[in-house]
């Protein structure tokens, strides 16, 4: 996506079931893409801030309020380490 | 020999309304390296966003108050998109008359505050003077000066009469000179020019690479508004972009000073459009789906995703445009004057609560 310009616009990440959904949309030309993946309980993913810089915020993100293990994406980006762990979730 | 310090700007600062911590190592009043801690405005909006589907109509106006609306407009046209309705055409026009003038807000307070951060505080005040003519007539078209609570799902409940209209179109009239001038002045003044010409470049490639969006981008070269998409009621009035190719703290100034002519033209193309009509269809049971859809705040493209099972929300995802806009300040900053790093902060036009949310 990124060799044809496309910029991302955001990771959306959601509970799906015991593992996690996550939906990258991008904008390609104008136009909304997305593309979802589904990862298994505690699957880790690699960062693509080494291609889409922005992405890493969008990660850290996640790794806050999903504690989802991204390798690359530290977490402490909104929440501190006092901080109820990955609070967006309710099956965890 | 040289010495290098660490200076935090933030979280409290005069430059800064809202809290945002930048770690600067500076060298000889060169930033030779930024850190950009946020957070400190987190408050769970996305968890309290998706517990009453009904009640976010309000609350969602309270992620941000200077695009209030547009949060209020992108997550009616999401959720209208899965209960599978649409807003009535006049509902539609309602809704891009008020994106426009909480634009016009937002760019002058943007605009007041790059003045103020170079020094030019009579700029400041009349950008803020201006903006004031234009909240008050806010006030009396909706009750309130920033949270308009006028979008419903299924359109709006606030309808504009043809005294309002009257009303707008005066109030237009009124302040188009004024803001001819002061964007003029943005555009032309040999000290303003001079100080910002330059300060903060963040090339095109550069831009990609962040995901920028808004006069950010749009400064840049980048040529991408999410109202080309035709939401609301951009179809239906001519619209073209405005871009340049600088990428500095002046291009993204010109854009915002460009930008509130603009919104003038299609408020007052709006208002010609539009017809007497219906201002709102009939939301009834929310079903199970999902959907996502955007629109162009003034910082740039607002994206709300939303997943719901029967009756309730599962899932409320927001990207505002200052969460990829503000990371920026990590790159654009490097190499900065010391001196410089307000007004170039300024020009990117970040909103702490919306990139905390």
């Amino acid at each position: 996506m990124r060799g044809s310009k496309a910029r991302l616009a955001t990771i959306v990440a959601e509970e799906n079931g015991d593992g996690m959904r996550l939906t990258y949309i991008y904008d390609l030309n104008g136009k909304m893409r997305d593309y979802q993946y589904f990862l298994l309980p505690h699957e880790q993913i690699d960062s693509i801030s080494d291609i889409y810089i922005g992405a890493l915020n969008m990660e850290r993100e996640i790794v806050d309020l999903f504690g989802l293990e991204i390798n690359g994406a530290p977490p402490e980006l909104l929440l501190v380490e006092e901080s109820k762990h990955a609070p967006l979730r309710k099956n965890l | 020999m040289s010495r290098t310090m660490i200076i935090p700007f933030g979280p409290q600062h005069p430059a800064f309304l809202e809290p945002i911590n930048l770690s600067l190592e500076v060298s000889e009043e060169k930033v030779s390296s930024v850190k950009v801690n946020i957070g400190y405005n987190h408050r769970g909006m996305e968890y309290a966003l998706a517990l009453d589907y009904k009640k976010t109509q309000y609350l969602v106006e309270r992620v941000c108050g200077i695009c209030s609306f547009h949060h209020s407009s992108v997550y009616c046209q999401t959720i209208e998109a899965i209960f599978g309705i649409e807003a009535p055409e006049r509902a539609q026009i309602i809704r891009t008359i008020f994106m426009e003038f909480q634009r016009l807000t937002s760019h002058f307070l943007a605009l007041g505050h790059v003045a103020e951060a170079a020094g030019y505080e009579s700029l400041f005040m009349r950008s803020f003077a201006v903006r004031e003519h234009i909240m008050r007539l806010l006030n009396r078209l909706t009750g309130s000066r920033v949270h308009y609570s006028v979008n419903i799902i299924g359109g709006v409940r606030t309808d504009i009469s043809a005294e309002g209209a009257r009303d707008i179109l005066s109030v237009i009239d009124e302040i188009r000179p004024e803001v001819k001038t002061l964007r003029d002045v943005f555009l032309n003044d040999v000290t303003l020019v001079h100080r910002l010409s330059g300060a903060g470049k963040l090339t095109l490639d550069e831009a990609r690479d962040w995901c920028a969006v808004g006069p950010v981008a749009r400064a840049s070269g980048i040529k991408e508004d999410a109202r080309l998409d035709g939401f609301a009621a951009y179809g239906k009035i001519d619209f073209q972009p405005i871009v340049r190719e600088e990428g500095d703290a002046f291009a993204r100034t010109a854009i915002r000073a460009e930008e509130c002519i603009q919104s003038l033209d299609l408020i007052e193309k709006c208002i010609m459009i539009m017809k007497d009509g219906e201002t709102s269809a009939v939301a009834k049971k929310l079903p199970a789906g999902s959907s996502y859809s955007r629109v162009e705040a003034p910082r740039g493209e607002l994206v709300y995703f939303l997943r719901s099972e029967e009756k309730k929300l599962s899932r409320l995802k927001i990207k505002t445009p200052a969460s990829v806009n503000v990371p920026i300040l990590a790159s654009i900053l490097k190499n900065a004057s010391l001196a410089d790093v307000p007004v170039i902060a300024a020009s990117i036009d970040p909103c702490i609560c919306c990139t905390d949310r």
